[in-house]
């Protein structure tokens, strides 16, 4: 299909230090690997297991409480560990000791015809059966979402702008059989065609080559690789509709499960960031540990991320990494105190405004770390904000809107469209060091509370 | 004289004076609040006024109030009020003849002026008649809380006096003291107005929702 | 127990982050951050508002040794400029500086760097003959009124040093008033261009009147003409204005748009003249930019944030309505001598209004193009 190109102008890179050396190496099977349910948003954990309880691969781990055909499976055999929770007994992690020995499960290998003749119905039970439903996201919300309402579009992910973020092409081109056979599966889900988001500078033959899809090219800045960029230029949402994504590698994920019958636990997971010691991209499992991706020991002044600096989540050197994550990310601390910082020239200092010498020189890539980088202040109006979503969005009165609980006003103003991700730059540059990204999710969280009541 | 001034009979006036202050909870009476408060002295002859007749209204529509057809009634209470209006109005003019041609028509104005009618109908139909005496009082006290507070301040900045007598001794004056003119313009009354309600809530704590 | 220390939190932070930056780190995504902050936002604005506080102090000598005929000397106009700015520069950030404290402690929230600019704003506002006290009495009321009412930065609706300086202009207006601005100091009196053109009556031409008291064009944009401290010089705020602009501090949207409706306004108003009109109906545009506070106003003031509308449509309608009213204030009204300080705050008023109604139309934009998209498919 004749591919449509756009090119987005609002958004802004970041460009770090520490790119993933473009060379996939192989990771032996990690000790452990966990199953962590906060990941699973829509999903009220009910365990199925229980410490000591042995598991293969694909054995369900928990379950939805109140729509049960949603759930979640172990990725690869072994013995549960331990079962970790938090404040309010909430569960965090199931923690997986992975057995030495792993051995293939009995399953069923289809045949690309077998595919074809596969309905709607059957895919959707086989994905429920194996825990591998979670791998399709919902909009609006970003949760798992129920199979029996068919969505009005299917979207792919295959191109990613968030920084250091791994390359599609180099994770897909080695999986083309299964990429496209992933593609077939999906397609029956719904009835409009699939769209396949890609990027303007991808030379990536499986995605080029994809037949029965929409191809979709994207260029500019991030947020451009964002789903929610590709639904607003390609099919925007009205109401009550609602579309679901999925992550180009997850999708050969799926077809390599339907090719083969086997549980698809691996994954290549990018590893990044200039306080790591090796930068590459591991063939691991999901859920693997971030010790295991890392060739070095913990040090006190850096921070280990599970996912990209503006997205991830702090894990911690004894972390595991998330669901859906498809790097880490490994950083300086930072936090030193600098005499009047605020006074100074600023060569060094990366800004986005003009107010640093630094704006005016060449781009070049740079070193940040973790600082905050000021106080927390009150949110004052400038003109920050709507120059890096790309959205159509009136973000300062879409944060008003919800802090004072407006909900009509809000979702007027597109709040369903959104994830909280597609702030993460305006979170970045807020010089009030505004939780942007914080106060969306509350709002999505409060909203979806609203919906459901 | 006990049951006069028991508990209850105290409690009204003061709740009339302080939490139910007509000024600064329920927010009425604000433009005579604002328009006779350049000096001291015509404030004071106002709250006599309104004390007279939110207090004697009260007692009168109290004892005919089960005697007053409901439909009727809001005319009924005019009638009482302006009675009362009128008759403060011909004293002021015969006993404190400059005075009331400073007030002009604001003597009049008190029947418009929301007290007097929002305790009759809040109070003195539901009460008898030696209660919504004292609630009227209270109501009428409470007024003159602010009015004599705005009206001390308005008449001390804006023109160094109180109630006539030169207060800021001419030396400051000498020195480069100004007197503020904002303060003898309505937006000046309307600032003090706003900072005393401000002190008074922050007092008994009240907050709306 | 809260000890005194606790208690005194806010300003415990305050100056242990304007001596360093805080070692905070992010708490949660996104773990990098931009390195701008508030702070680094203000300051940008104090300096650009240096040229002014220098060109000013430089001038307020330089009208009292010209006025008694002594030679004008740098020092001698620096110092005596200085003596009459610099107390009040002080005053205003002490007693100002001191109600920030106040509420912020009471209110247990951080105290806001806002005040380093509004302090500036509010000292280069002030007329040299003023008394301090006087000045004490107007920051407090800008910042209690103007600011802190509201809920403190980045809530107030009016910008406080406006609001400070409007309650001074109406509580003691002699001293704003052109000819006794200099008053205090040695018996100074010259009447300033805009009082001029204020008494100068009907049926005559506006430069020529001002050439008669001796003030030149350039003489003006410079800025060595009586009037408040840091309003004068037009070069000094242009100076000013670039600095705000290439930071993009400033949103030039509102200047632009204040400077076109300003000198539309009044090449309108001197397309109206007839020969019975008032003289001021004559005044070219290019006198009216450099006379009075337009400079000042319209690049300060107007700019702040705050006070300002956030949509980018509603900027343009403020600032345009702003120098229009401003012309209209100037000219036909003989009350008030200068417009900008009251046009300003009369339009800070109507900013969230505008805002409403841009919002409104994005959002119907927003809704017929989903209609539209759900329509086609």
């Amino acid at each position: 299909m004749m591919p449509g190109t756009f090119h987005i102008k609002k958004g802004r890179d970041i460009p770090l230090k520490g790119a993933a050396e473009k060379k996939i190496i192989d990771l032996p099977l990690p000790r452990t690997v966990a199953v962590q349910p906060p990941d699973f948003k829509g999903i009220r954990p009910r365990l199925c297991v229980r410490e000591g309880d042995i598991v293969e691969a694909g054995t369900i781990v928990f379950r939805d409480k109140d729509n049960p055909v949603l759930q979640v499976a172990a990725p690869v055999a072994g013995t549960v560990q331990a079962i970790q929770r938090g404040p309010k007994r909430v569960l965090e992690a199931v923690i997986i000791n992975v057995a030495q020995k792993q051995h293939a499960r009995k399953g069923k290998k289809a045949s690309k015809t077998a595919l074809d003749r596969l309905t709607s119905d059957e895919v959707i039970h086989l994905l429920l059966k194996t825990g591998l439903w979670p791998l399709i996201r919902q909009r609006p919300f970003s949760c798992v979402p129920p199979p029996n309402k068919k969505p009005k579009n299917i979207f792919i992910k295959a191109m990613n702008t968030e920084p250091l973020a791994p390359d599609m092409d180099l994770i897909l081109d080695e999986k083309q059989s299964e990429f496209y056979a992933g593609l077939k599966v999906l397609a029956k889900l719904c009835d409009n065609t699939l769209h396949v988001c890609l990027s303007t500078a991808s030379q990536s033959k499986a995605l080029l080559e994809a037949e029965d899809v929409v191809l979709s090219k994207f260029s500019g800045p991030h947020p451009a690789g964002n789903v929610s960029t590709h639904i607003h230029h390609l099919a925007p949402l009205g109401k009550g509709e609602t579309a679901w994504y999925v992550d180009a590698q997850d999708v050969a994920r799926i077809g390599s499960f339907f090719l083969t019958g086997q549980f698809p636990h691996e994954k290549v997971i990018a590893v990044t960031g200039e306080q790591a010691s090796k930068c590459y991209y591991a063939r691991t499992t999901v859920g693997a540990p971030m010790k295991a991706l890392l060739e070095q020991e913990d040090a006190l002044d850096v921070r280990y991320l599970s996912g990209n600096v503006l997205t991830g989540q702090d894990v911690g050197y004894e972390g595991y990494v998330h669901f859906y994550d498809t790097q880490v990310t490994v950083l300086p601390l930072g936090g030193e105190r600098e005499l009047l910082g605020w006074l100074r020239w600023g060569k060094n200092k990366f800004t986005f405004s003009k107010t640093f010498a630094s704006a005016f020189d060449a781009p070049k890539k740079v070193s940040l770390d973790t600082a905050l980088q000021g106080g927390l202040r009150a949110i004052v109006q400038n003109n920050v904000y709507d120059h890096l979503v790309p959205l159509d969005i009136m973000v300062y009165f879409l944060i008003r809107a919800i802090l004072v609980r407006d909900w009509e006003e809000a979702e007027a103003l597109g709040l369903l469209e959104c994830d909280p991700e597609d702030f993460a730059l305006c979170s970045f540059a807020c010089p009030s060091k505004t939780d942007v990204v914080g106060i969306i999710r509350q709002g999505l969280e409060d909203l979806s509370r609203e919906h459901a009541a | 004289m006990k049951k006069l001034f028991s508990k209850k009979e105290k409690r009204i006036v003061k709740e009339g004076f302080w939490e139910n202050n007509p000024v600064s909870f329920h927010v009425l009476g604000i433009c005579s609040a604002l328009a006779v408060t350049v000096k001291v002295e015509t404030a004071m002859v106002m709250c006599a006024a309104l004390i007279f007749v939110v207090s004697l209204s009260n007692v009168i529509i109290s004892s005919i109030r089960t005697f007053i057809p409901n439909k009727i009634r809001i005319i009924v209470q005019l009638c009482i009020i302006s009675t009362l209006v009128v008759v403060a109005d011909q004293v002021l003019k015969a006993f404190v003849y400059d005075v009331s041609k400073q007030l002009s028509i604001f003597v009049g104005l008190i029947i418009t002026n929301c007290i007097v009618m929002g305790r009759a109908e809040a109070f003195a139909m539901t009460n008898p008649p030696w209660r919504s005496f004292l609630d009227g009082l209270g109501n009428g006290l409470g007024y003159s809380l602010f009015l004599i507070s705005v009206a001390i301040c308005r008449e001390l900045l804006g023109n160094g006096t109180l109630l006539g007598f030169q207060v800021i001794p001419q030396v400051f004056y000498e020195m480069g003291y100004m007197n503020a003119g904002i303060m003898l313009i309505a937006p000046g009354a309307f600032f003090l107005l706003g900072v005393m309600v401000w002190i008074q809530r922050a007092i008994t704590g009240y907050t709306e929702e | 127990m809260t000890t005194i220390k606790d208690k005194l939190s806010p300003l415990f932070e305050a100056v242990d982050t304007f001596i360093r930056t805080p070692g905070a780190t992010a708490p949660s995504a996104p773990y990098v951050r931009d390195h701008v902050d508030l702070k680094r936002v203000m300051v940008i604005v104090v300096i650009a508002l240096f040229p002014c506080l220098f060109m000013g102090i430089y001038n307020v000598g330089y009208q009292v040794l010209q006025f008694q005929n002594l030679p004008t000397t740098f020092s001698g106009c620096m110092g005596i400029g200085a003596n009459v700015v610099l107390p009040i520069m002080l005053v205003t950030y002490l007693f100002g500086g001191f109600w920030e404290v106040l509420f912020a402690v009471v209110r247990r929230k951080r105290i806001s760097e806002g005040f380093l600019v509004t302090g500036m704003l509010f000292t280069l506002a002030m007329p040299p003959a003023i008394e301090l006290w006087q000045v004490a009495v107007g920051i407090s009321f800008g910042v209690i009124f103007g600011k802190e009412i509201f809920g403190g930065t980045g809530r107030n609706i009016f910008n406080p040093a406006l609001t400070g300086r409007a309650f001074m202009f109406f509580s003691y207006p002699i001293q704003f008033s052109g000819s006794d601005s200099y008053a205090a100091i040695d018996g100074f009196t010259q009447a300033t261009p805009l009082s001029i053109l204020g008494d100068a009556g009907y049926g005559g031409q506006a430069v020529e009147a001002l050439h008669q008291a001796g003030y030149s064009w350039s003489q003006a944009f410079i800025g060595l003409i009586p009037g408040s401290i840091g309003e004068t010089s037009t070069l000094a705020c242009l100076l000013g204005l670039f600095l705000l602009l290439i930071t993009r501090v400033a949103s030039w949207r509102i200047v632009l748009a204040c400077f076109l409706g300003f000198t539309g306004a009044s090449l309108a108003v001197m397309a109206l003249q007839r020969p019975e009109s008032m003289t001021y109906f004559s005044l070219p545009p290019h006198w009216h930019w450099v006379i009075g506070s337009f400079a000042y106003g319209c690049i300060f003031m107007t700019t702040d944030p705050v006070s300002s509308p956030a949509t980018n449509t509603g900027r343009w309608i403020y600032g345009i309505t702003i120098g229009t009213v401003i012309v209209l204030i100037r000219v036909f009204n003989p009350a008030f001598t200068d417009g900008v300080l009251l046009s300003i705050i009369f339009m800070n008023a109507f900013s969230p209004l505008i805002d409403h109604f841009v919002v409104q139309q994005h959002i119907k934009q927003r809704t017929q193009r989903n209609l539209a998209c759900a329509a086609a498919k």
